[in-house]
């Protein structure tokens, strides 16, 4: 119930503190004794709503001031003159090292690639033909092993059968 | 000296000083652009310029004028200005700049450029006094004369 009255009163206290300051400030303004900040805090003042009767007679003033304080030309007011004047350009920007060689890493990557896969490839095609001869020799290698390996016995035989049937 | 770093910054500054003489967006403009102009055919004086700002401001300064003649605005517009003190002030973006535009033009010279220096661009005693010439004690003694006229006359609307 208490807080209920007192908060009001100390938020009205507050803002009369605040009014003075700023009849003071006011004052000092037209003066010509106010600093920059001080300024400022008036054109921000006069930009609330509700404020007092005795003070609304400056809103407009600091108002207009503020808005005007405000006001500029559009984005693209700088471009037009540069054109009329004919120094719209874009200004060269130096270009590294790197990016001037970018081209040539590329060539040079596709010619490594190249290069691996025809090596790859030739590696590839040589090896086979090479175990393909080595495979055949390996071969008949073996044939003659077969053959020297049988006993003497048998070869004889088999001789032997052969000058038989080949009488018969 | 170049247009892009050291003439075109001071574009948004002119078109405020021309806003508070003309009152009107787009002929503010057209004289900010023909000031840029006008700097442009005059390139070959760039270097030899001690204040390039000042400079352009009497440029603009010149253009705005002469355009307000040939606009054949008159400075009485008390209407206007009583109407919007008495009425909402900061609904009426108009209405204030003319009030503004009224109290500022009744100022002799320098007094009008210590305002506009001063309240719309938000200079220091010294960048005022080197703009306009003037020592920081004879800025503070203008601009206490400057507004206790503004004062003067504002109060004198109101009634």
């Amino acid at each position: 119930m208490q807080c209920s009255i007192v908060f009001p009163l100390v938020t009205r206290i507050n803002k009369m503190m605040d009014y003075k300051y700023i009849e003071q400030l006011i004052d000092r303004y037209f003066e010509g004794e106010t600093t920059l900040e001080e300024e400022q805090i008036l054109r921000k003042f006069f930009a609330q709503e509700g404020l007092p009767e005795h003070l609304q007679k400056w809103q407009a003033l600091f108002a207009a001031e503020r808005d005007l304080s405000a006001a500029h030309l559009d984005d693209t007011f700088h471009e037009r003159i540069l054109a009329l004047t004919g120094e719209y350009h874009v200004k060269a920007q130096p270009i590294s090292l790197h990016v001037r060689l970018r081209p040539l890493y590329r060539v040079a990557a596709f010619l490594a690639f190249a290069v691996v896969i025809g090596s790859a490839v030739e590696f590839s095609t040589g090896s086979r033909t090479e175990s393909t001869q080595e495979q055949v020799a390996v071969q008949e290698q073996d044939e003659l092993d077969v053959d020297e390996a049988k006993p003497l016995d048998i070869r004889s035989a088999e001789l032997m059968t052969s000058d038989t049937l080949h009488i018969q | 000296m170049d247009l892009r770093t050291d003439i075109l910054p001071h574009s948004d500054r002119l078109y405020r000083l021309a806003l508070s003489i003309l009152m009107d967006a787009t002929e503010s403009e057209d004289v900010v652009q023909d000031t840029m102009l006008k700097a442009w055919e005059r390139r070959a004086e760039w270097d030899s310029i001690e204040n390039i700002q000042a400079w352009l401001t009497q440029i603009c300064k010149n253009l705005a004028l002469d355009r307000k003649k040939k606009m054949g605005r008159t400075e009485t517009m008390d209407d206007h200005a009583v109407a919007t003190i008495t009425t909402t002030p900061s609904g009426d973006t108009d209405g204030q700049l003319a009030l503004l535009h009224q109290l500022i033009a009744e100022l002799p010279p320098p007094l009008d450029d210590l305002i506009r220096l001063r309240d719309i661009e938000g200079y220091t005693y010294r960048e005022i006094s080197e703009q306009l010439n003037l020592t920081e004690d004879q800025v503070r003694v203008y601009l206490h004369r400057a507004r206790g006229r503004i004062r003067q006359r504002y109060e004198a609307l109101q009634k």
